[in-house]
């Protein structure tokens, strides 16, 4: 009992922080407005990138601000009481606080425009958000899963014409010939594509 | 064999240092005692660590708890968040503005870069320019304004600004540092309409002021000198360090540059002769250097105006008969000078000289036929006491100060208190002022004795307008609202001016509408591109009045025979004190001693054993009847019979950093700005540790930096064949693939300027470690700046080289490292990843290029300067580093990354010269270069093609990615050094 009891104090915990429970995975994040993507984007036909429209141009797709809110809701449902936090966000010039679903730690520099050009559809990482009523964490974004994608994918992403070039000069370790200017998605797995 | 001699006795006894070089100062690198305050020892630890093991479950049992993301209500324009946006500004230091570019992360500048488009560059920018982001995070900035004690609103100050006198201004002083500024000057003109009697000086401690005087006897009236170096071929300065201490240096160092970097040992160069006192970073990197006292140097002008034929022979007797003895040294230049031809010299004369040094240099260039070849003249770009209505010289204010004839001063952004000379006694003035209101960015000195502060806010928090130094109008545009409660000098000129709520914005945009002459989109245009292009000052055309000349020489001063004498200058890292509570600039070393944190009583090695005297010492200077203590360091280069000091630091202010060091002002007076007898000098007890950086200055028979002369590297242009090429390894070949980041480096180039090393500080976050932790070596520049000697007491011959990770193809770091922390890329970079790090410095160890920094504390925490405001200035593409973990330069590796997905996204590859590290922008003479090998035709491949590139430490067969082109020097084949 004793012999099973001290590896226990150790196990346990070790466990309990990867269950699905600790991590919040498939647990339904409550939102200060309870904003249903399932109704914005199968009822009404709206894109993603019509709200996260730093998606593609920027390292973070971007919460919306209230104003793009209020672009629509200005005219429509403009009496409702569950948007009142977001008038009185909109009004107050006070940021509506959402809760995070899905986190990248801070020592991890992720680039959403180089993924979001490059084919990667927004429900690979995110799940089928658009089928979620309340937003969940469907993925855990570990790097083994960051990994796990970037070295299955070989050059169907990007990648373009892989282009042989010499060396203009001896190099002194003689390497001979390196490929071209464009990486394949393969090869951005070296440390620093995402740790700075 | 290296090519460069070791170092001579003079230059290896600057410290008297133990075997083991390394080990100095208060304690060795690794020492085991007092790690850090109320540090803990090693059995505790593990006694705290034990306990808190079986703890260590229960910590993960809390929820993954969801964080806030908070967005924008309204998404302000132009704002895409994690792209940096750069806009054009301007910084003005005595009153010449130069064009910066700043990068600016959602709304918070964190970088500052050259603007390309203006005069005072050609790319790079200075040490100051780099630093001055961290100025504007300054946690000891001034926060509000007050009067006595108490705290007031500035709608309380302007309304005691507004409030009309009824003397017309007799009693009223304005005091501020001097400006060009059309705006600033059309605001004091506003004061003198309100207050016709009112008085306007100025006043900056190192203010250039003998170039007037000798433009007012040499041509009939006062000018200002304008250098090209684009086509000199023979350059001789007289005490001048164009090439860092001028307003257009940057400029300067460029063109100077562009005629050394040679492609082939066919190639011509330029010829650099110095004569100087202290050794400065243009006498550093002199192809001939004089040594002389400053007090000497007029005689060598005289001496070199006496022997060069071209001169019109009254000035040649003239100069003969006031001390221009035949000297061999200077008759060799005046010879040389005389075998160019014409328009291909220049004669530069430093702003310490008199003014009939000035003027005979003036006369030198004209007889080599320079004028308006290499050296032009404008109009002075600042107003002169004289010419402008209401400007009156700084010392005749003080005397109405003393006489009690003013009742009222308004002190913009200047420190009398503290730079005053001495017999000004301006402490003692400033309390006969009934009321004396000081707007500035600190509390400093002269703050404490005013009865009305006001803080002033930074250029990067301001609107406002200059000069460059070649006339041309400059913008300073905001890019971040004012942090603590300041206004702009020129809304309180405007408050003094009678405006009701002045404004910044709406002064400077009404100027330029009316009396500048822009239209809107002129405005505009200005505005974004930091200048209105085509105000630079026209050239004047001058005739050199060679009998006014002569007269001004004859009436030099025969130097008296001092046994000792005091030479006073500008701090290279904190220049006149404004800098002194910049930390980034505190622990910068200083370029050729290497000191930080600190100022010295600087002597020579001969002057050490003469005076019986070593570094660290302390000894009492007396000049004057003024006393002060001072560590003694013995200096390489420095002239005999000298004692040399920096002002700038010792402050009393509210700038606690600034108080390193000693105040060198007290030493100053009118008649002795620069140099002074010594009256005495005494050793006193006590010790005082200095932090140098390099202590020793021999390379000990390695081939680690190589020079060589033009004339040998001709005779043997291959001479580096033996230190690069391919050598035998045990290591596995490495799959490189993508683009091959490398990096080129010109040492014949290299100035020590130093400003690379502050922008790498200012793009990777590098934290400050304390004077502690430098003396033990612990400081964390990612790039320094070694500088080896070959051994001439005398001077030139000095080889500075930019060390960095060399990012070794075999590098010795990766196959230590027990956790893989450091590996290598396809890309061929040596990455460092800190998440992995676990800190046991094997790789830091195994690093023959000493580049590695280990974190030994949490800086953050340990040091008040690495928190408070200063974290708003972090880059947020590059982490800040923990305790515990090794770093070292990533060649910015997040400017690669950043360009790999631009290009990625724009289905392009990069470009060649798209990514530009921090240090090779920052660089003036463009020294360093940066590149993929596969992109051939740019510099960077190039000149590693040349013979003269070489790898550091070949031997060791790292295989470094970093490339250096050895120094090539052109002394004159005709004579030794000075």
């Amino acid at each position: 009992m004793v012999g099973l009891s001290i590896p226990g104090v150790f196990v346990v915990p070790i466990l309990y922080v990867r269950t699905p429970y600790n991590l919040n995975r498939g647990f339904d994040v409550m939102q200060p407005v309870q904003f249903d993507h399932r109704h914005h984007v199968k009822d009404d036909g709206i894109q993603c990138l019509y709200c996260h429209d730093l998606a593609d141009r920027s390292a973070y797709a971007g919460v919306p601000a209230t104003e793009v809110c209020m672009g629509c809701h200005n005219q429509i449902w403009n009496q409702s009481p569950m948007l009142e936090p977001v008038r009185r966000s909109y009004f107050s010039g006070q940021p509506i606080p959402w809760k995070r679903v899905h986190l990248v730690p801070d020592f991890v520099f992720f680039n959403h425009s180089v993924h979001v050009k490059n084919g990667i559809e927004c429900v690979q990482c995110h799940g089928d958000v658009a089928s979620m009523p309340i937003d969940r964490k469907e993925r855990l974004f570990t790097m083994g899963w960051c990994l796990d994608c970037h070295s299955r994918q070989q050059d169907s992403y990007g990648g373009g014409p892989v282009v042989a070039a010499e060396f203009p000069e001896k190099l002194p370790g003689g390497a001979k010939t390196v490929v071209g200017h464009a990486q394949p998605v393969q090869h951005l797995q070296t440390c620093t594509a995402c740790h700075r | 064999m290296t090519g460069v001699r070791k170092s001579g006795e003079d230059l290896v006894q600057i410290r008297r240092h133990p075997p083991e070089g390394r080990l100095i100062g208060s304690g060795p690198e690794f020492a085991a005692e007092e790690l850090e305050p109320g540090a803990i020892d090693r059995r505790l630890f593990m006694q705290i660590a034990g306990a808190g093991l079986s703890l260590a479950g229960v910590g993960g049992c809390a929820l993954d708890t969801p964080r806030q993301i908070v967005p924008y209500t309204k998404r302000p324009p132009h704002v895409l968040p994690s792209e940096a946006a750069f806009y054009a500004t301007s910084m003005v230091i005595d009153g010449y503005a130069s064009g910066l570019l700043v990068e600016s992360h959602e709304g918070r500048p964190t970088k500052i870069e050259a603007n390309l488009q203006h005069p005072s560059t050609l790319g790079g920018t200075s040490m100051f320019q780099q630093a001055a982001v961290r100025q504007l995070y300054d946690d000891m900035r001034a926060r509000r304004p007050r009067r006595g004690q108490l705290p007031v609103s500035w709608e309380d100050l302007f309304r005691l600004l507004w409030r009309k006198r009824t003397d017309a201004g007799a009693g009223l002083r304005v005091l501020l540092e001097p400006t060009a500024s059309p705006l600033l000057l059309d605001l004091i003109a506003r004061v003198q309409a309100r207050y016709p009697q009112a008085r306007v000086a100025f006043f900056a401690p190192l203010e250039a002021r003998n170039h007037l005087d000798a433009t007012r006897a040499a041509f009939g009236r006062p000018l200002l000198p304008q250098y090209d170096f684009t086509q000199a071929r023979a350059i001789v300065s007289l005490d001048c360090d164009f090439l860092c201490s001028l307003p257009l240096s940057v400029r300067y160092a460029r063109q100077w540059a562009e005629r050394r970097r040679l492609k082939s040992p066919e190639d011509g160069m330029n010829r650099l002769y110095v004569v100087e006192s202290l050794l400065s970073v243009t006498g550093s990197v002199a192809d001939h250097r004089l040594r002389r006292p400053l007090s000497q140097i007029p005689r060598a002008a005289l001496s070199l105006a006496a022997a060069l034929v071209a001169v019109p022979p009254a000035v040649r007797e003239a100069a003969g008969a006031a001390g221009g003895a035949p000297e061999p040294w200077l008759a060799q230049v005046a010879r040389d000078l005389a075998n160019h031809p014409r328009g291909t010299t220049v004669v530069l004369v430093g702003d310490r000289q008199p003014p009939a040094v000035h003027a005979l240099g003036y006369l030198l260039n004209a007889a080599l036929g320079n004028l308006g070849r290499t050296v032009a003249f404008t109009r002075p770009v600042l107003p002169v006491p004289g010419e402008q209505p209401g400007l009156i010289p700084f010392e005749t204010l003080l005397a109405e100060m003393h006489a009690g004839q003013v009742d009222s001063l308004l002190m913009l952004d200047t420190n009398p208190c503290y730079a005053a000379p001495a017999d000004l006694k301006f402490c003692a003035a400033l309390a006969r002022v009934r009321e004396s209101l000081c707007f500035g960015y600190y509390e400093d000195e002269t703050a404490n004795r005013c009865t009305v502060f006001g803080p002033t806010t930074h250029f990067l928090e301001s609107w406002g307008d200059a000069r460059a130094y070649d006339g041309t109008v400059s913008m300073i545009q905001p890019l971040i609202r004012p942090l603590v409660d300041a206004r702009t000098p020129g809304e309180i000129l405007a408050a003094l001016a009678g405006e009701p709520d002045p404004d910044a914005f709406r002064l400077l945009h009404a100027y330029w509408l009316g009396a500048g002459g822009l239209n809107e989109d002129a405005w505009q245009r200005a505005v974004q591109e930091g200048l209105v292009i085509g105000t630079a000052a026209a050239t004047e055309s001058v005739t050199a009045d060679q009998g006014a000349v002569a007269r001004l020489i004859g009436g030099l001063p025969r130097p008296a025979a001092t046994p000792l004498e005091l030479e006073i200058y500008p701090s290279p890292t904190v220049y006149d004190g404004r800098f002194a509570n910049n930390a980034w600039l505190l622990e910068q070393p200083e370029p050729i001693t290497k000191l930080t944190w600190d100022n010295a009583a600087l002597i020579s090695g001969a002057t050490a054993r003469r005076l019986d005297l070593a570094s660290e010492q302390v000894v009492e200077l007396r000049v004057n009847g003024a006393r002060t203590r001072a560590p003694v360091l013995v200096a390489p280069g420095l002239a005999d019979g000298v004692v040399a000091v920096w002002l700038g630091y010792g402050r009393s202010g509210a700038e606690a950093l600034g108080a390193a060091g000693f105040n060198a002002y007290p030493l100053r007076t009118t008649t002795a700005l620069h140099h002074a007898p010594l009256e005495g000098i005494r050793r006193v007890d006590g010790r005082h540790e200095l932090a140098q950086t390099q202590i020793h200055f021999a390379m000990e028979g390695r081939p680690i930096a190589l020079k060589r002369t033009l004339e040998e590297y001709r005779q043997r242009p291959d001479f580096t064949r033996e230190y690069k090429g391919p050598v035998d390894s045990l290591l596995p070949e490495f799959d490189y693939r993508g683009p091959q980041w490398a990096m080129s480096i010109d040492l014949s180039v290299c100035t020590a300027c130093s400003s690379c090393m502050v922008a790498c500080q200012s793009e990777n976050n590098l934290l400050i470690v304390g004077k502690d932790n430098v003396l033990r070596h612990r400081q964390m520049h990612w790039l320094r700046i070694d500088t080896y000697t070959s051994g001439i007491p005398g001077a030139s011959g000095l080889v500075h080289q930019p060390m960095l990770c060399q990012h070794c193809e075999k590098a010795p770091c990766e196959y230590v490292c027990p956790v893989n922390a450091t590996v290598h890329s396809p890309d061929g970079l040596n990455e460092m990843i800190y998440n992995r790090c676990v800190g046991t410095r094997f790789c830091s160890n195994n690093c023959p290029y000493k580049v590695r920094r280990f974190n030994w504390f949490d800086f953050t925490g340990l040091l008040e300067t690495n928190r408070g405001l200063v974290q708003l200035h972090y880059n947020p593409e590059v982490t800040v580093r923990e305790r515990g973990v090794m770093e070292k330069c990533t060649y910015c590796v997040q400017r690669i990354r950043a360009a790999e997905i631009r290009a990625r996204n724009d289905k392009r590859e990069i470009a060649p010269g798209e990514v530009v590290t921090a240090c090779q922008a920052a660089c003036p003479t463009g020294a360093i270069q940066f590149g993929s090998l596969t992109h051939r035709e740019t510099p960077m491949v190039r000149w590693r093609q040349q013979d003269r590139s070489f790898a550091v430490l070949h031997d060791q067969g790292t295989q470094p990615r970093t490339m250096y082109l050895a120094r090539i020097e052109n002394p004159n084949p005709d004579m030794g050094d000075g």
